[in-house]
Formats: structure tokens, C-alpha cells, sequence
């Protein structure tokens, strides 16, 4: 070999050296140097140590991207986070124009941005990458150095953008779905509201034919005709059961100040009313007052009341009363000494439909919890019952904050 | 027989229930004869084209073409008619109707009964709206 192209192969390994060297130093992978001046002949050794270094991992390990830049705009450091953003090795990063970051059209506004950061934080949004979310870039002064340099931190903004995206998404669905349902209960509301006029004839004409007709049926007749009403009769419960739950969904609420123990006692009275010879002894306790809408609270009282005095029908002392559980978290107990439940159907006496007793024991049409569960989750609240069979029932409920309520 | 007597127009679309209230107050004995509209159009015709003074209106709500809340508009906001004594008689147990009934100076609103038992309180309360 020539000694002229040994020289050149000499040059170009100590240049590929010179590179791999200055990559190490760029990539991180070096943590301390030494540099010989080649005036004095004093070696140097420069290092990454100390608190320094702490905060050096912290930087390479973060997920937003950080590089420091010179005020003449060259960037000193970059980390891997960085280079992920902008899709380039950090070995290119680093030495580059800091305005090269971001796309072309972001240029001259990340320029005014690095004039500003010379005297405070400045922040804007930028695209690093064509195609990408943009970037929150954060330049802030490095003020004691000389010269001057300034910090860069840029946050990926994607994941706050798909949130965003996300629950637009989810408030859009949230939106169709009730839609969907007050259609389906407006529809429920109809029919339920058609059926009421057959039903009322059926136990009409049924009772116009007994009056005018009795001698004629005979008593086998009379037999199918008691069946004729009592089965219209049951037909028009569960339709003005299906209109109730289908109102607790479609009406408006009206909120207001509501005193439960006098709705409570109201209820009692009709109660009695309605079968004086019953004896129930119920203690209803003063001063339950919360903020809701008066007619639907009634409706749930109603149907809770309606519903203790109907499984305490087979006992001699009946007792229910109805108080503060949680005086403080105003949460309502209605308790009866009744034939109570099963603790396993706990939840399931809430669905509609759902019966936990013989018909024949104590007849129902299964509604009337789903519309006090209903009442109280268009309050934002919620109801619950716990039981024993043959020990009596507890049901409570408790309303959500004010604002919790569901349009 | 004394002289006829102005009738009871009941004006209901339901077959059934024209059955039912009739029945009621044949068995009243009022001495009204009932004349039946079967639905908001023909009331209005009766009353406003063909002059029928009835002594009272049995109106039910949900009718086909013209509703019973605008018939009763329509009674109020005509001149010889605006006086007429209206009973509604409805399934609608809507607050909304019945503001809406009450704002129209309907003279009375029942819910249309669901025994016979209520029939002879429908009976009597119009036997009460029948007095001059």
C-alpha cells in the first residue's frame, strides 16, 4: 500500500472514531471525557455527575420531550422522548436548528416563542411530526448560563385529545341511548294508555252482566265471571302500574322543599281508609324533609307504604314506621314486622315484574319497587332493601345531591 | 211525558262507552235524551251549523279529529255557545289536561268511572249540573 493512502485510511479511521465518539456523547451513552488542550497539554475531565446525573436520568427516562437550545437556536440536548416525537434520531436532533423541530408552518411562531423565553416561560401548541397530534411546547429561560440558553419541554397532547374525542364520543351515545329510552317509554306510555279503556269495559261489562244476568249463568257461570273480573281487574292494576313507572321517566322534575313525614302520614290515612279493619300500628317520625320532586317522592312512598301494609296483612301486632336511617346522609327507612324476603332477592325485587310471593298469599302486579328504584334514580339517588323471610323488611333510599338528578 | 227536554250531547268515540254512560243515565231517569257525537268534528258541527242547545256536554278528551280540549276552546271563544255547561269526562289522568280543562272553564272533570258503582256518582253529578 501507498504511504499517501495509508495516511488517508489513518485520517478516515480517526474520523469514524471522532464520529462514534461524538455520537456516544450526543446518544448519552458517555458520562464523562477527557479532553486534552492541545495548547497547554493539561488533560480535563468533564463529567455527568452528582445531582446532575439525577436529573439527567429524569430527563432521559421522562415521557414528555425535552432538549435544551443555545440563543442562537442550536440544540445542545435532546432526549429520547424528543426524538420519538419528532421521529428522528437524537444524534440529528442534537447540533440542529431548534426551529427544525417543528413542521414548516410553526416555524416563525416557535421563533417569537424563543425570543420570549429569553425573559420568561412561553408556551404554544406545535405539530413536531406531519400526520401527529400536536405537541404543548414549554421554552423557559435558563437564566445563569452563558450563554444564554433556553429549556424546551414538549407534551404529547394525543392522549388529551383522544379523552377529549373519547368523551364527546361517550356524552353522544349517553345522549342517543336516553333518547332511545324516552322514546321507548313514550311508546310504553301509549300503548299502556290504550289498553287502560278495554280493561276498564271488560271489568265493566263484567259486573253489567252479573247485575242483569246472574239467574241465567248459573253458578258455574258466576264461577268463570268472578275469574272474568278479577282477571280484568289485575289487567288494569299492571297497566295504571305500567303508566306510573312509564311517568317517573317521562315527567319533568320539579324540585322543591319536600316533607316526607307529612306525605308519609297522608298516605297512612288513605291506607286505612281504604281497609279500616286493618290495625297496623306505624310511627312515622317528624321533620324528614329533603329537596326533590314532591310528586314523584310520593309515588315512591306510596308504593313503599302500600307495599309494608300489604305484607303485614297476616300479622296480628303489624307495625311499620318510617325514619331517618342516616339523619345526616338523609337516608330513609321504611321498616315493617311483614313477611319480608328472602335476603338473596335483595336486588332482584327491584325489576319490574319481579314477584318474590304467591299471588294468591298477597297480590301485585310486581311494579311498584321498580318505580320507586326509578323515582329515586331520576333524583340521582339510589334505593335498597334488606330482608329476612318471615322477619320483616327494610327498604331505603336515599336522594343524590342536588344537580345529580337525570334529565 | 212533560215537554222534551234539551238533550245531553255526550260526545265520545268508543262504542263501548257510549253503551255504558247511556245506560247510566237512562237509568237516572233525567228526562234528557242523549244525543252522541262520535268524535270533536261532529260535536262541533252539531253545535255550531246545526244549533243543537243542548242542556249539557259530556266531552271526552282523546277524540279523533278535533280534540275535546278544542271543542271546549272553541264553546268558549264563540259567541252564543261561550256559556255552555261542559262536564269532561276522561281516562286522562294528566295534570296537564286537567290545568289545561280548568284554564277552559270546564264545570266539572271525571275520570271515566271503572265500576258500576261510579257510574251512579257520574249520574249524579250531572243530575247536579242539570239544575238551572
Amino acid at each position: 500500500m501507498k504511504p499517501g493512502r495509508e495516511a488517508l485510511e489513518t485520517l478516515r479511521e480517526r474520523l469514524r472514531e471522532a464520529e462514534e465518539t461524538l455520537d456516544a456523547i450526543r446518544s448519552g451513552e458517555v458520562d464523562a471525557l477527557m479532553v486534552r488542550d492541545p495548547t497547554s497539554g493539561q488533560e480535563k475531565l468533564f463529567t455527568v455527575q452528582g445531582a446532575d446525573f439525577a436529573f439527567r436520568t429524569m430527563l432521559e427516562q421522562m415521557a414528555d420531550g425535552a432538549a435544551s437550545a443555545s440563543r442562537d437556536g442550536t440544540v445542545l440536548y435532546a432526549n429520547a422522548a424528543l426524538a420519538r416525537m419528532c421521529g428522528r434520531p437524537i444524534q440529528r436532533l442534537i447540533g440542529s436548528d431548534v426551529r427544525e423541530l417543528v413542521v414548516p408552518e410553526d416555524r416563525s411562531r416557535l421563533r417569537e416563542a424563543l425570543r420570549d423565553a429569553e425573559r420568561r416561560t412561553a408556551r404554544l401548541e406545535v405539530t413536531l411530526r406531519l400526520g401527529q397530534p400536536p405537541a404543548l411546547l414549554t421554552l423557559s429561560p435558563l437564566s445563569g448560563y452563558e450563554p444564554r440558553a433556553v429549556a424546551l419541554v414538549a407534551t404529547d397532547l394525543s392522549a388529551q385529545i383522544r379523552n377529549v374525542e373519547l368523551e364527546r364520543r361517550v356524552g353522544e351515545r349517553t345522549a342517543a341511548l336516553r333518547a332511545a329510552n324516552r322514546e321507548l317509554e313514550a311508546f310504553n306510555y301509549s300503548v299502556s294508555h290504550d289498553l287502560k279503556a278495554p280493561a276498564r269495559q271488560l271489568m265493566l261489562f263484567a259486573e253489567l252482566l252479573e247485575r242483569e244476568h246472574a239467574a241465567a249463568l248459573g253458578d258455574d257461570g258466576a264461577r268463570m265471571l268472578a275469574s272474568i273480573k278479577s282477571g280484568a281487574a289485575r289487567l288494569a292494576a299492571i297497566i295504571n302500574g305500567m303508566l306510573a313507572l312509564s311517568r317517573t321517566t317521562l315527567s319533568e322534575l320539579d324540585y322543591k322543599e319536600v316533607d316526607l313525614s307529612a306525605l308519609c302520614r297522608a298516605i297512612v290515612e288513605e291506607l286505612r281508609r281504604a281497609e279500616p279493619e286493618r290495625r297496623v300500628k306505624v310511627s312515622i317520625a317528624p321533620g324528614m324533609t329533603v329537596r326533590g320532586d314532591e310528586d314523584l317522592l310520593r309515588l315512591a312512598l306510596q308504593n313503599l307504604l302500600a307495599n309494608a301494609w300489604k305484607f303485614t296483612s297476616r300479622r296480628r301486632a303489624a307495625r311499620i314506621d318510617v325514619s331517618f336511617a342516616d339523619r345526616a346522609e338523609k337516608i330513609v327507612r321504611v321498616r315493617d314486622n311483614g313477611a319480608g324476603f328472602d335476603a338473596r332477592y335483595a336486588e332482584k325485587i327491584f325489576q319490574p315484574f319481579q314477584r318474590l310471593h304467591a299471588a294468591t298469599d298477597y297480590p301485585g302486579t310486581g311494579i311498584g319497587l321498580s318505580i320507586v328504584q326509578r323515582v329515586l334514580a331520576r333524583h340521582g339517588g339510589r334505593a335498597w332493601a334488606k330482608g329476612a323471610a318471615g322477619r320483616g323488611a327494610q327498604f331505603y333510599f336515599q336522594l343524590g345531591r342536588p344537580g345529580a338528578a337525570l334529565p | 211525558m212533560s215537554a222534551a227536554k234539551p238533550p245531553i250531547l255526550l260526545v265520545e268515540d268508543d262504542l263501548n262507552d257510549v253503551f255504558l254512560t247511556t245506560t247510566a243515565l237512562k237509568e237516572a231517569d233525567l228526562g234528557h235524551p242523549v244525543v252522541t257525537a262520535e268524535d270533536g268534528d261532529r260535536a262541533w258541527r252539531l253545535l255550531d251549523d246545526e244549533g243543537l242547545e243542548p242542556a249539557l256536554v259530556l266531552l271526552d278528551l282523546n277524540l279523533p279529529k278535533v280534540s275535546g280540549l278544542e271543542v271546549l276552546e272553541r264553546i268558549r271563544a264563540h259567541k252564543k255557545l261561550s256559556r255552555l255547561r261542559v262536564l269532561v269526562l276522561t281516562s286522562s289522568d294528566e295534570p296537564r289536561d286537567r290545568a289545561r280543562a280548568r284554564e277552559l272553564r270546564a264545570d266539572g272533570y271525571l275520570l271515566k268511572p271503572m265500576s258500576l258503582d261510579q257510574y251512579d256518582e257520574l249520574a249524579s253529578v250531572v243530575r247536579g249540573l242539570l239544575r238551572p
